[in-house]
């Protein structure tokens, strides 16, 4: 069996295992990202590549270390540099002599048939039912994932015993990655929402809520964003990730097909500041700002490696919108250089000022109910 | 009506095209200075720090335009060919400069090139009609500007080559690099002035032949989607192949943290390696030293003299 691998994002390693093995393909998933993935990445990587490209490169040593022979990964046509990151891995993993294949699965608009006959040479079982079957399985997991980290979000600033939720999360994981059926995996998920639920809590309807959003790989990476969801929920803080994996993948590789103009609504919301796509998720960062303030949200916390220029240009415009519509944003730049007391600290006082801020409002409002 | 181009970005590329073309609506035009200190901090001190040099020394000659012109261009240059787009920043370019200038909003006349339309004079002609300046009924420019003679970049080139001692026995280097940071001297602390004075000769990607054109960028696996990338890659292979050409070594100008160039950048210096052909990066930052830059360029040189002097090592 082709022993093949593919690069970490989050949990989705999860959803992935379960797609390669039901085609066919025997999944070797890289060992979590530690310092040592991220310095063999550095080690191979150009300096001011995107740091996604470099800890990526590093999953790839590491898993072709544990037995890998091929590496699977998404394409794309720009403007932003994920479409070349394929081809630039290639090429420097062929020159580091890493005996291994690319499998660079390029977006169906371009090449419909190119890509169905690098499929059949690749996977073993790929007749319709087989691909259909698969992908449902891994579409399961992937959004059950959804399901289960967003309620999470929910609870955990709430939970009594610090770390209750964490432990509820890590055991959720495991099972869902080791079911096996469609039965399994729904009964997976309802019970991981059901213990969720349980967990003891206490109730607190003036707790902050913010928004967690930016460059995708930065966002749903907990290894490289250290743990920001998990050190601002316990610090109290209700995070929504406005990316979540099973909706990017719906939204990239379905919406776009049946419904070219999705992008539509963020196009709209962001264009009073950004009217002009500029790759990645530049466009979303903007939206989203908006959004939060619409919705009353508390803050937003804007992630992005070093050197991203959709991100940049999208920093560049989110003060005028935190200005305009009075919410705090946050920008915090990540590379391999970037020191986790540093970003908490800075994670610390912006949310200090969040609460000095909400409890002010807070005061206004009585005053002026009692006053007006 | 007075018009001001500043003088950055893709100026290099189309600078004289956009130059006769708002003379002949009739209007003044003004290009901003050469980059000196002063419009370099200018840049730097309103834009966000993470920002590349270049857009940031865009930023500050738009602000020297500002109290001498009526309007300022904005090229906004999303795609200049097919397939290709230039870098996502060039994209958002309007609201970047928007938002850093809020007090210029008024003065800036956008053109926007691409994503649908990619004709240079037709967008200058809807740009136009959008600001209410009226344009010839017909005009001779074409939209060619790029790599033929009537560009900024192939002047300059030309200012420089044609004050070198026509001797024979001069070493050959092959610049690689964005139009901005080859031919922008406040930037590049006037790097070809420097190479002229050493009596070296230069090629440039601007000045690849045309039966060169799409070749380079031809051969790699996948289509590259980015314009400054195919132009660099085309040049390379043409100066590694023209049997016209002798080149002696390559160097890659880069501005400090550019995205592209990070991509770019490594797959050409894996080909020039490859080749057996002496490389060297400068990235040019805000606080690149003249000395730190000089010193580096003439180890480079005397290397490819040794070269030159020592015939390559038989192996035995
Ligand atoms: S969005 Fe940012 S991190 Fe992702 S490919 Fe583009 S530049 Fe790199
Ligand atoms: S190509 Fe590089 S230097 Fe030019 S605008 Fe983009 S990031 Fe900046």
């Amino acid at each position: 069996m082709l022993k093949v691998t593919f690069a970490h994002m989050g949990n989705s390693y999860i959803p992935f295992r379960t797609l390669l093995s039901e085609l066919g393909l025997d999944p070797v998933v890289p060992p979590p990202i530690t310092r040592r993935t991220i310095t063999l990445g550095l080690k191979l990587a150009p300096e001011f590549v995107c740091f996604p490209l470099k800890v990526n490169l590093g999953n790839y040593v590491e898993a072709i270390e544990s037995g890998a022979e091929c590496i699977f990964m998404a394409g794309g046509v720009g403007p932003c540099r994920f479409g070349y990151y394929g081809e630039l891995q290639r090429e420097i993993l062929h020159q580091a002599n890493y005996p291994v294949e690319f499998l660079v699965l390029e977006a169906p608009k371009t090449h419909w048939t190119e890509l169905w006959d690098k499929i059949k040479r690749y996977v073993p079982k790929h007749r319709l039912v087989d691909l259909f079957n698969a992908a449902r399985l891994a579409w399961l997991k992937a959004k059950a994932l959804d399901d289960f980290d967003d309620l999470l979000n929910r609870i955990r600033p709430l939970e009594k015993w610090p770390g209750t939720t964490t432990k509820v999360q890590t055991a959720f994981y495991r099972a869902l990655d080791e079911a096996g059926m469609i039965r399994d995996i729904h009964i997976v998920h309802q019970r991981g929402l059901e213990e969720l639920r349980a967990i003891a809590i206490t109730p607190d309807d003036s707790v902050l809520r913010i928004i967690l959003l930016g460059e995708i790989y930065m966002v749903l990476e907990p290894q490289v964003n250290f743990q920001i969801e998990r050190v601002l929920g316990e610090m109290g803080v209700e995070v929504s990730r406005t990316i979540y994996f099973a909706r990017w993948v719906y939204e990239t590789l379905f919406l776009s097909l049946v419904k070219p103009d999705w992008r539509k609504k963020y196009d709209l919301l962001a264009k009073p500041y950004l009217s002009n796509f500029v790759g990645g998720h530049g466009i979303e960062t903007v939206a989203y700002t908006v959004k939060a303030a619409a919705n009353n949200y508390h803050g937003v916390i804007e992630l992005a490696p070093f050197t991203c220029m959709p991100e940049i240009v999208a920093m560049q415009v989110l003060p005028e919108v935190s200005r305009k519509l009075s919410i705090p944003v946050l920008s915090v730049i990540i590379d391999e250089h970037a020191a986790e007391a540093g970003v908490r600290t800075r994670l610390e006082a912006f949310i200090d000022l969040l609460k000095h801020r909400h409890w002010k409002n807070e005061a206004d409002k009585r005053h002026f109910i009692r006053t007006g | 009506m007075k018009i001001g181009i500043p003088r950055g970005l893709l100026y290099y590329w189309y600078g004289h095209l956009w130059e006769e073309f708002w003379q002949e609506c009739g209007c003044e035009t003004v290009v901003s200075a050469s980059t000196d200190h002063q419009i370099m901090l200018s840049g730097i001190k309103v834009a966000l720090d993470e920002l590349c040099l270049p857009m940031k020394i865009f930023i500050g000659h738009i602000k020297w335009l500002a109290p001498v012109t009526d309007l300022i261009m904005i090229p906004h240059l999303i795609k200049i060919e097919k397939d290709a787009y230039i870098c996502p920043k060039f994209m958002g370019l309007p609201d970047l400069v928007r938002h850093t200038l809020p007090a210029l909003r008024n003065q800036f006349l956008v053109v926007k090139v691409g994503p649908k339309n990619i004709d240079m004079i037709q967008c200058l002609r809807s740009a136009a009609s959008r600001k209410g300046i009226k344009t010839p009924s017909k005009n001779n420019l074409v939209d060619s500007s790029k790599q033929t003679g009537n560009s900024p970049a192939l002047t300059i080139c030309n200012t420089y080559r044609n004050s070198l001692p026509g001797n024979e026995s001069t070493l050959t280097i092959g610049l690689l690099g964005h139009p901005y940071c080859l031919y922008d001297a406040g930037f590049n602390l006037n790097f070809l002035q420097i190479l002229t004075e050493n009596q070296i000769n230069f090629l440039t990607p601007e000045m690849i032949p045309p039966e060169f054109q799409g070749v380079g960028s031809g051969k790699l696996n996948k289509k590259m989607f980015w314009t400054l990338g195919r132009s660099q890659l085309d040049s390379l292979d043409w100066m590694l192949r023209d049997s016209g050409v002798k080149v002696d070594g390559f160097i890659h100008l880069t501005p400090f943290a550019c995205g592209l160039e990070a991509i770019i950048g490594d797959m050409m210096e894996r080909r020039i390696k490859a080749a057996g052909k002496p490389f060297l990066r400068l990235n040019l930052e805000e606080h690149s030293g003249e000395a730190g830059i000089i010193t580096r360029l003439e180890a480079f040189i005397s290397l490819l003299q040794y070269r030159e002097r020592v015939p390559k090592k038989v192996p035995c």
